[in-house]
């Protein structure tokens, strides 16, 4: 059995993120690990409404004492108790908050400095990358630290959201996930059923909105169907019913779309050099995307094969006329 | 729902052009995805597998019918001279007919309970007919925050592979310790307003009183009820602790000492009880017990209720605890190494004592489930994205697009 898995293992490509082939990598990843815990313990924090006394978490991102959330843990509060690991409260004011994207900021009014995590990037995750999650799991308790979970990104997507195995339980919402560098790359969001459902909001998120989310503007709408989310990418056409041997009709198309080169009636074969075979599976695919991303999408008009390449944007920027 | 999922995962693999197996554990996984993930964990495992060997001859399955036939109910730790296991007491209590344990290479044995260590919630069993090869106990330091553990199984392959997520702590109610002060739970400020005092409290024998101020508690400030729970957690019950306080402009220090929870503070009077609360509940696969063991390693192993029981080793092959609960979601616990060790130079309760004291437990129980229960702690939860539910308004809103976009085009139509 083990056999049969390690000759299937190599004759996949070398593996391009941390590798766990020998007991030595192990031990390098657990030092990581280790080290990322220890220092991301004195950021972690617990943010309490005094209003609800519903209990999230957050981590503090810069020396001043801004910290990084989730919109749903202060949406509605205007002012949190932020608690660190060892008791100590401080008072916090709730900043503003994307609900599509399910983030959100608070400031201290202490400007400390606080010892805080960097931020690092979340568009390069992938599935088997290696990340640590911590939070304030079933609220702040005294008696104990929040819990160090470890694992690795299952699936990214759906747009600027990604799903982990590192487990996940309410008052976890708002807490960090890290990279192995101990960069912040996630902010705990939601769960499934099954415990490879975790979900994190993207940490890019912020970088978009960090303006309006200083500001305290809140906007969005939390919504945990990724295809209704207002900010999910889309391509601009306007789906017709599928075609006898493969691909879609496009019955309609944004101006965007236009501008690209695709026309009502063209019927779309293949996204990405693969075929397409009915609408869902494309939202599925687009599901993925995030906007400014461009794809190589393939045409049939007038019996003729057109490459044409466009750039998905935002459902709510994009009115099909 | 199963169709509904099984079609995603179908979409997606023609979308892609790859053929491999979707998941419907998580909606939008690709099947490219889902390969890396079991690949990498298939590798995880391989690269660990040297780490359990030393304890793999000492993993059994402990078997027992316990109301669904005869079936692996538990694992085992073989200890001391090879003829003795330790087991997770919960899961065999209730166990009608003979126990046996099973080793990796199929060496069976007869098995008896000859006593209960009721708070570590683990049995010590005699056994008869085979011999085993016990644990050692080695390293005995308890392992640092974020180092891996491994469960292991009588079979070679690990159970699972988690980190320490918390340090070990007890989870024992009456290792809690209280002032008996009932105080403002504004925002932080400077200092703590008592409003009451519990009688009977180690405030109260303390001489503190209604409309004090609390300022320090053990030398640390305390401005929030938070913060006065944190700077307890580092004390027991019988710890002597410096206060100072403001009465009336006056600052006075005095020592406390502190006591469990009284009997007439908010919270259940019995932590075992409170845990024994879910056992109706059938929450698959968790433990029966799973709290208040007097210490405890957090770990996010996912360890199956019916995997609890056996050993717990790290990188090195050391022996780091026995698994003795899977509580939720994130948690699974380990008694640590070093308290085992100390545990078997005690002498346990018998098997008949602990079967009683479980009983009235169970009874008391139930006279508690059927009094009003407490209001639950009010948490937010991460909100469940229901699979089914999503795929269902995910299709109508379609629906409902394409159907706005017809009517839209007919009304342009009508215009034009």
């Amino acid at each position: 059995m083990a056999g049969a898995v390690l000759a299937l293992a190599s004759l996949q490509p070398v593996w391009s993120r941390e590798p766990v082939g020998s007991v030595e990598d192990i031990r390098k990843l657990e030092a990581k690990i280790e080290a990322v815990a220890a220092k991301a313990m004195k950021s972690t924090v617990a943010l309490i409404s005094e209003e609800s006394g519903a209990s999230g978490s957050g981590v503090i991102v810069t020396a001043d004492g801004l910290i990084l959330t989730a919109a749903h843990v202060i949406e509605g509060a205007e002012a949190v108790t932020v608690v660190f690991p060892d008791g100590k409260q401080v008072k916090g004011k709730v900043l503003g908050a994307n609900l599509s994207k399910d983030i959100g900021m608070v400031q201290m009014e202490d400007k400390g400095p606080w010892p805080f995590m960097e931020r690092g990037e979340s568009g390069p995750l992938e599935a088997g990358d290696w990340v640590i999650a911590m939070g304030h799991s079933t609220g702040f308790d005294p008696a104990r630290t929040p819990p160090v979970r470890f694992g690795s990104v299952v699936s990214d997507g759906p747009g600027n959201f990604l799903t982990t195995d590192c487990t996940l339980i309410g008052g976890d919402s708002g807490g960090p996930l890290f990279d192995l560098d101990g960069k912040v790359v996630g902010i705990n969001s939601s769960i499934g059923v099954s415990l490879k459902n975790n979900n994190h909001a993207g940490v890019d998120g912020f970088k978009e909105d960090w303006k309006r989310l200083i500001d305290g503007e809140v906007w969005g709408r939390l919504q945990m169907d990724p295809m209704a989310n207002s900010e999910r990418a889309v391509m601009g056409i306007e789906l017709g019913g599928p075609v006898r041997g493969g691909g879609i009709v496009i019955a309609g198309v944004s101006e965007h779309a236009s501008k690209a080169g695709l026309r009502p009636n063209d019927i779309l074969v293949t996204v990405e050099g693969n075929k397409v075979r009915d609408g869902r599976a494309l939202q599925l695919y687009l599901a993925k995307k995030q906007a400014g991303e461009k794809v190589k999408v393939g045409v049939l008009r007038g019996g003729n094969e057109k490459p044409v390449e466009l750039e998905i944007e935002l459902k709510q920027r994009n009115q099909i006329r | 729902m199963k169709t509904s999922l099984l079609a995603t995962a179908l979409h997606a693999a023609l979308l892609t052009g790859a053929y491999a197996q979707g998941s419907d554990d998580v909606p939008l996984m690709r099947p490219e995805e889902a390969e890396t993930v079991q690949r990498q964990a298939m590798q995880f495992i391989d690269a660990v597998r040297p780490s359990v060997r030393p304890v793999v001859p000492s993993t059994v399955w402990v078997w027992a019918d316990t109301g669904s036939g005869k079936r692996s109910v538990a694992y085992g730790t073989i200890v001391q001279d090879g003829t003795k296991a330790l087991t997770k007491w919960s899961e065999i209590a209730m166990a009608r007919g003979p126990i046996q344990v099973v080793g990796g290479d199929g060496a069976t044995a007869k098995a008896k309970v000859i006593g209960v260590y009721q708070e570590e919630d683990l049995a010590l069993l005699q056994l008869d007919g085979a011999q085993y090869h016990p644990v050692s106990f080695n390293a005995l330091a308890a392992p640092k925050l974020g180092r891996f553990l491994i469960a292991a199984s009588p079979d070679d392959t690990p159970v699972s592979v988690g980190v320490v997520a918390v340090e070990a702590r007890s989870l024992r109610e009456k290792d809690q310790a209280f002032l008996g002060v009932i105080a403002n739970t504004d925002p932080p400020a400077k200092g703590l307003r008592i409003e009451s005092v519990e009688d009977g409290s180690a405030a109260a024998d303390a001489g503190l009183q209604k409309g004090d101020l609390i300022l320090s508690v053990g030398g640390r400030d305390v401005g929030g009820l938070i913060e006065l729970k944190s700077v307890l957690s580092a004390y027991r019950p019988g710890d002597s602790v410096e206060i100072r306080f403001d009465r009336k402009g006056e600052e006075i220090t005095l020592k406390a000492e502190l006591k469990e929870r009284g009997a007439n503070f908010p919270g259940f009077p019995n932590g075992r009880l409170s845990q024994m609360e879910r056992m109706g509940s059938k929450e698959k696969g968790l433990s029966i017990v799973r709290e208040g063991f007097p210490t405890a390693i957090q770990t996010d192993l996912r360890v199956g209720r019916e995997q609890c029981g056996g050993p717990v080793v790290d990188l090195d092959g050391n022996l780091v605890g026995i698994s003795i609960a899977r509580a939720d979601r994130t948690r699974s616990f380990v008694i640590p190494a070093k308290h085992i060790q100390d545990l078997l130079s005690r002498e346990p309760v018998s098997a008949e004592v602990a079967q009683a004291a479980m009983e009235e437990e169970e009874a008391n129980r139930r006279q508690q489930v059927r009094q009003n229960l407490p209001p639950q702690q009010n948490v937010p939860r991460a909100i469940p994205a229901p699979r089914g539910a999503a795929e269902n308004l995910r299709r109508n809103l379609e629906e409902m697009e394409l159907l706005m976009e017809r009517m839209r085009a007919e009304m342009d139509g009508l215009e034009e």
